[in-house]
């Protein structure tokens, strides 16, 4: 059934919630409808009458009354539909503003991996277009559509009423109209859900380049990019056309089909008219009502378009709720930070080796570890997991003792402060990037900013601290970008701190003076470094080395170098690194 | 950033007319939907007038005969209406198919002439932009423009030609009866018109909102694991929460203003029936006006109410795209681009000498290069030195022509860079970028990122030599899928794969920007070896940090602060006692003091 499966978007429960919240306001813009809708019939109902009035030669005073008639109910039908849509659309509006609430919170809750499976274009047009396509749906879609009928059923009352065979007459094209209509109707369905889909493939194409700009520059790849935005501009355009057509031929079809029910009442009215068994003025006022209903008809076209539109965007929204959730444990230790592995092995879920095979480990609070080892050896992974970014397996990785999938996340990961290795920042000022939504005091943030040698960085930032950074920080330099997300994570204060690679693009001079203060710190913290400059954890206390996912070597710098094995090879690689460059 | 506003102006005629302009190649389609549009008028009109003229017929007294006239007075004009119907509905079939036709075409190649305009401009323009807001442009704004070909000027012309159609027919029918009904017609004019203008300022202010909402939103997503690593769930929902709420509140606004809207254009109707009626009685009982063009007066009326009640939907249809164009032409009329006028042949072969010359660069306010010279001779291998900000990744993207210097001139074999053509320009010289791109598709799409001359052999080797062999095969070979920005992969393994892509471009200057930060020691002394083969005979600019990995190099240039510190071999300038030699000496201290095993100090080597 198309007319039945056309209203899915009934089904989001942001509705319900919100029509239980605001249903005063849906009764009353209901009730308000419902009048309007009822009460129009009153303008042909009496027009009729005049004309009878005219015809026959009648009183004036008779005219006069019947047109006072007409224009008061004109009057009162205006006041209620101005609180109709007010009432009404205003109400969707709320609802519109709860779903996007809603979607936004549940994509800040998604697992990474299901976050991943959709391009960034896309998850924003389910956020921005997709609420506004579902509104159209239930707002003034449901609105329309529920006037339709109920002008449709007062103004079959009076049709009936007038001359119940002209009314049989009149609606019988308008019901095989219906029987027509279904296989447009299926392949309107069809195409806005393609539309949809090239949309947000136009959209992630123009996203790619413009953001991927700098390479696309230096390798001078811009009439390729070009080629593929074209292409998707040209699908978008042979989808919009199939879409139209069938458009056309649905508000086509509807008006066509109101042409013969006029010409047939025509026919067998003007013959009633002859033989004087209808007046004049009741002929008028039965072309009024099919008048009135013609243009909400033809405008049932454009309805059902929302109504499929809505499902469509509803269906994308469904799918996007559906994805796996973080799953929080609720619970919060407060014994010291001890990180422990207890055969911890992990896979990612599209994956077909582990990352990490079989690791344990124990550090102690208020330690200094470094994790070293080569390239995709699951040294970031352990990082991950540590904050639940993802989930290790249950009883494999403790911290404070606890299972960190009992751990409640927001706990879990204020306690430990961390610095990605890819550095974002937002597009706000460089101390709202710091502070991050903290109300930490000034000195903190000096401090902070000390830390992690940004203070000699601000005198030559037009507004020092107050500087806005741009998109993703752009107006900073890499390395200053990845000391503004040090300092954001010293600000923190958290028992742990996890840095993964952090100086990577910051020069030997401030990372040495950043080393430094790092490691005087009070309290103690304790701090997980990744990293490739091994001269950086000569003073940890503890070094895990990781070949191929597996942890091969554990111990301090100095008792590392006396075994053979990776991380004396690492070490002296770095060595030869610089032999090799020196003979060269 | 413009909002599109065209304030005070209803409509900006060189605005309109520029859009026209782009309409001009298909004018043949948008001239056979007027002319349609003009048919489905003439059949429009017919039908009313059909309709009076029988009840005139059946009105008049002659019903002596009225059983076998009645058949004909009545089947006649059924059947004279049914055609008119039928001939209504081709006509606006063929209408819709070819004014959409018509228009697509036209966005289509407005789009993409705005996709390759934005590509066009230099580097500074994208810094400036925020990304997400040139999409916009591309997409939405387009689809708006496409509603003013669409459902715009076409139809608005035919409304009111409508209109106008209507009221001559009326006034000829009964010019007093006429000038009775149509003063109603300002009426609705003026109301729709009136919220149409007050409606502007609240549906800009919707604009607004909308935009700031979704920036939140794309930057929340973007740094999502920020966000979460700081468990700042809450701060983000607050602050789109925040906008959201602007969002709706600036919504119903415009819901308020336009429901006044509505009851106007039902009242105003009502009213002009009323007037009909008082007048036609007049003249009907004075026997002045036959019954049948007073009704068909009536059909007239219902006929075009809703053209007229539509004028204002239109107008704003037509309002919002030429906001659209407004900001889509602002667009195509900013950003310098990276000017192609001084163009020239590209010489037969490319020897490799890089000149700087007297070269200032700003960025924005600050000033980024201070009056910089320096020459790479040909084959020279050189470092680029210098703290974090002296302006090491600035002489790489001025060398790459990302960027056109403000003054002086940077010239490829005495030849200034903007004499270059781009793409031979861009073949010469390659650089592996600080920020490492990749795009959501195969590993052999990114490498080759649509070039052609580069067989899979090829690029099997240059992935072995940029020694990124263990991320393709865990990929799963060159048709292994990368995510979007390359999510996923450490930032060690995409430097890795940014280096095989420069590699399989072949480039006679090659340049390294701080290419090996984020790899191990052991995957980069490996990939230091197979770089030496690589570098013979290619000029060669390496901006790194370690300053070990500038040793190798036949001379370093040291800035500082956007200028030319010092320049010379590495020993010279260690022994100088300058910057170099205090930069180095810091890397020499840390390195050391960690190395109990370090067989004897460089210092002496």
């Amino acid at each position: 059934m198309a007319a039945l499966t056309v209203f899915q978007f009934l089904r989001e429960k942001t509705l319900r919630a919100s029509a239980r919240a605001r249903w005063h306001q849906l009764a009353t813009g209901a009730l308000c409808l419902l009048l309007r809708n009822t009460l129009a019939v009153a303008a042909p109902y009496f027009t009729g009458h005049a004309v009878d009035v005219v015809v026959q030669h009648g009183e004036r005073s008779e005219l006069q009354r019947m047109l006072l008639m007409v224009l008061a109910f004109a009057a009162v039908t205006a006041t209620c539909q101005w609180w109709m849509r007010w009432l009404l659309i205003g109400w969707s509006r709320h609802t519109e503003r709860d779903m996007r609430s809603g979607l936004f919170r549940n994509m800040l809750h998604l697992q990474l991996q299901g976050l991943r499976s959709l391009r960034r274009g896309e998850l924003l047009t389910r956020l921005t277009s997709a609420p506004e396509s579902v509104r159209m749906g239930y707002g003034p879609g449901l609105m329309h559509a529920l006037g339709t009928a109920a002008l449709g059923c007062a103004a079959l009352g009076l049709m009936i009423s007038t001359s119940p065979l002209l009314t049989l007459v009149a609606i019988a094209p308008m019901l095989t109209l219906f029987v027509t209509l279904r296989p447009i109707l299926h392949r309107i369905h069809l195409h806005s859900t393609e539309l949809q889909e090239v949309q947000g493939l136009l959209a992630a194409e123009a996203q790619e380049t413009f953001s991927g700009m700098r390479v696309v520059k230096t390798l001078g790849r811009e009439s390729q990019r070009l080629a593929g935005f074209a292409a998707a501009s040209q699908r978008l355009q042979a989808v919009s056309l199939r879409l139209v057509r069938q458009r056309a031929l649905f508000s086509g079809c509807i008006e066509l089909f109101a042409g013969i029910a006029l010409v047939l009442i025509f026919v067998f009215g003007g013959r009633a008219v002859l033989q004087q068994e209808l007046s004049i003025g009741a002929f008028t006022a039965f072309s009024g009502y099919l008048n009135l209903l013609v243009w909400p008809m033809i405008a049932l076209g454009w309805t059902l378009g929302l109504f499929q539109s809505a499902d469509a965007n509803l269906a994308l929204l469904e799918k996007l709720r559906a994805l796996p959730q973080e799953g929080s444990g609720g619970n919060k230790s407060s014994a010291p930070p001890i990180i422990e592995a207890r055969k911890l092995s992990f896979r990612y879920p599209d994956a077909t080796t582990d990352v990490l095979q079989d690791i344990s480990f124990c550090l102690s609070a208020g330690s200094t570890v470094g994790i070293v080892g080569r390239m995709g050896s699951g040294k970031s992974t352990l990082l991950l997991l540590l904050l639940r970014l993802h989930d290790p397996p249950r009883g494999t990785l403790f911290v404070g003792g606890m299972d960190v999938l009992d751990w409640s996340l927001a706990d879990l990961r204020q306690t430990m402060a961390v610095v990605l290795q890819e550095s974002f920042l937002f597009s706000d000022t460089l101390r709202a990037n710091i502070l991050f939504g903290s109300s930490a005091s000034e000195e903190r943030l000096q401090a902070a900013l000390q830390t992690s040698c940004l203070l000699g960085d601000l005198a030559h930032l037009p507004h020092g601290v107050d500087t806005e950074v741009g998109e993703r920080g752009v107006t900073l330099s890499g390395g200053q970008r990845q000391r503004a997300c040090l300092a954001r994570a010293l600000l923190q204060e958290a028992p742990v701190l996890l840095l993964d690679d952090p100086l990577s693009a910051v020069d030997a001079e401030t990372e040495a003076n950043i080393c430094a203060s790092l490691q005087t710190a009070v309290p103690p913290r304790t701090t997980l470094i990744v990293t490739h400059r091994l001269h950086a954890l000569t003073a940890a206390d503890n070094i895990l080395v990781f070949e191929a996912g597996a942890l091969v070597q554990q111990g301090t710098h100095a008792q590392l170098l006396t075994v053979a094995g990776p991380y004396r090879r690492l070490w002296r690689a770095s060595d030869d690194l610089s032999a090799v460059e020196a003979v060269s | 950033m413009r909002n599109g506003a065209i304030s005070g102006k209803v409509f900006d005629r060189t605005l309109v007319l520029r859009m026209l302009r782009f309409a001009k190649p298909h004018a043949s389609g948008f001239v056979l939907s007027s002319l349609l549009l003009l048919l489905l008028m003439a059949l429009n009109l017919s039908m009313p007038l059909v309709l009076g003229k029988s009840v005139d017929t059946w009105l008049k007294p002659t019903a002596s005969d009225a059983e076998s006239n009645g058949f004909e007075t009545v089947l006649l004009p059924a059947m004279l209406l049914c055609a008119l119907g039928i001939a209504a509905f081709g006509a606006r079939y063929v209408q819709t198919r070819i004014t959409n036709r018509t228009g697509q075409r036209v966005v289509h190649d407005l789009r993409c002439r705005l996709f390759e305009h934005l590509s066009s401009r230099d580097l500074r323009f994208f810094d400036r932009h925020n990304s997400g807001l040139l999409v916009t442009r591309v997409t939405q704004d387009i689809d708006t423009i496409n509603e003013f070909f669409v459902s715009g000027v076409d139809v608005l012309l035919a409304d009111l030609l409508r209109i106008a159609g209507i009221s001559v027919v009326l006034l000829v029918l009964d010019w007093r009866l006429a000038l009775a009904t149509l003063c109603v017609v300002p009426l609705i004019l003026m109301w729709a018109f009136w919220f149409q203008r007050r409606g502007r300022v609240f549906f800009r202010e919707v604009r607004e909102r909308s935009g700031e909402a979704n920036g939140f939103a794309t930057e929340a997503i973007a740094g999502i694991t920020t966000i979460r690593a700081y468990a700042r769930e809450d701060w983000a929902h607050a602050g789109y929460s925040v906008r959201n709420d602007a969002l709706r509140d600036a919504h119903l606004r415009t819901v308020r203003n336009f429901s006044w809207f509505f009851p106007g254009t039902e009242f105003l109707p009502a009213l002009g029936t009323a007037l009909l009626l008082l007048v036609g009685y007049q003249r009907v009982t004075n026997a002045d006006l036959p019954v049948g063009t007073l009704l068909s007066f009536w059909f007239y009326l219902a006929m075009f109410i809703e053209p007229l009640r539509q004028v204002a939907d239109r107008v704003n249809i037509l309002q919002s795209a030429i906001a659209a164009g407004d900001r889509v032409f602002h667009l195509l009329d900013t950003g310098s681009e990276l000017s192609q006028a001084k163009v020239q042949a590209a010489p037969a072969s490319v020897a490799g000498e890089v000149r700087f010359d007297n070269v200032e660069f700003a960025y924005g306010e600050t000033p980024v290069l201070r009056g910089l010279s320096f020459t790479l001779a040909a084959r020279e291998r050189v470092a680029l030195v210098g703290s974090t900000g002296a302006g090491k990744s600035t002489v790489m993207a001025l060398m790459a022509r990302l960027y056109d210097p403000d003054k002086g001139r940077v010239l490829l074999d005495g030849r200034s860079l903007d004499t270059l053509p781009p793409e031979f320009l861009r073949r010469q010289v390659g650089v592996v970028l600080q920020d490492v791109f990749l795009f959501a598709g195969t590993l052999r799409e990114n490498l080759l990122l649509g070039s052609t001359n580069c067989s899979d052999d090829m690029l099997r080797n240059c992935i072995v030599t940029a020694q990124a062999e263990g991320i393709a095969t865990r990929l799963g070979g060159l048709d292994g899928l990368i995510h979007e920005r390359g999510e996923g992969l450490s930032s060690g393994e995409k430097q890795l794969l940014a280096f095989a892509r420069t590699l399989a471009q072949d480039p006679a200057i090659l340049i390294l920007d701080e290419a090996t930060a984020s790899i191990d020691t052991e995957t980069e002394a490996r990939l230091s070896r197979a770089l030496r083969s690589v570098l013979a005979g290619r000029t060669a600019l390496v901006i790194a940090h370690r300053l070990s990995t500038v040793e190798h190099c036949d001379r370093a240039l040291v800035l500082h602060h956007g200028s030319l510190a010092e320049v010379g071999p590495h020993r010279q300038l260690l022994h100088a006692g300058g910057l170099y030699s205090r930069l180095y000496r810091l890397q020499f201290r840390s390195d050391s003091a960690a190395s109990a095993a370090a067989p004897e100090p460089p210092l002496s080597a």
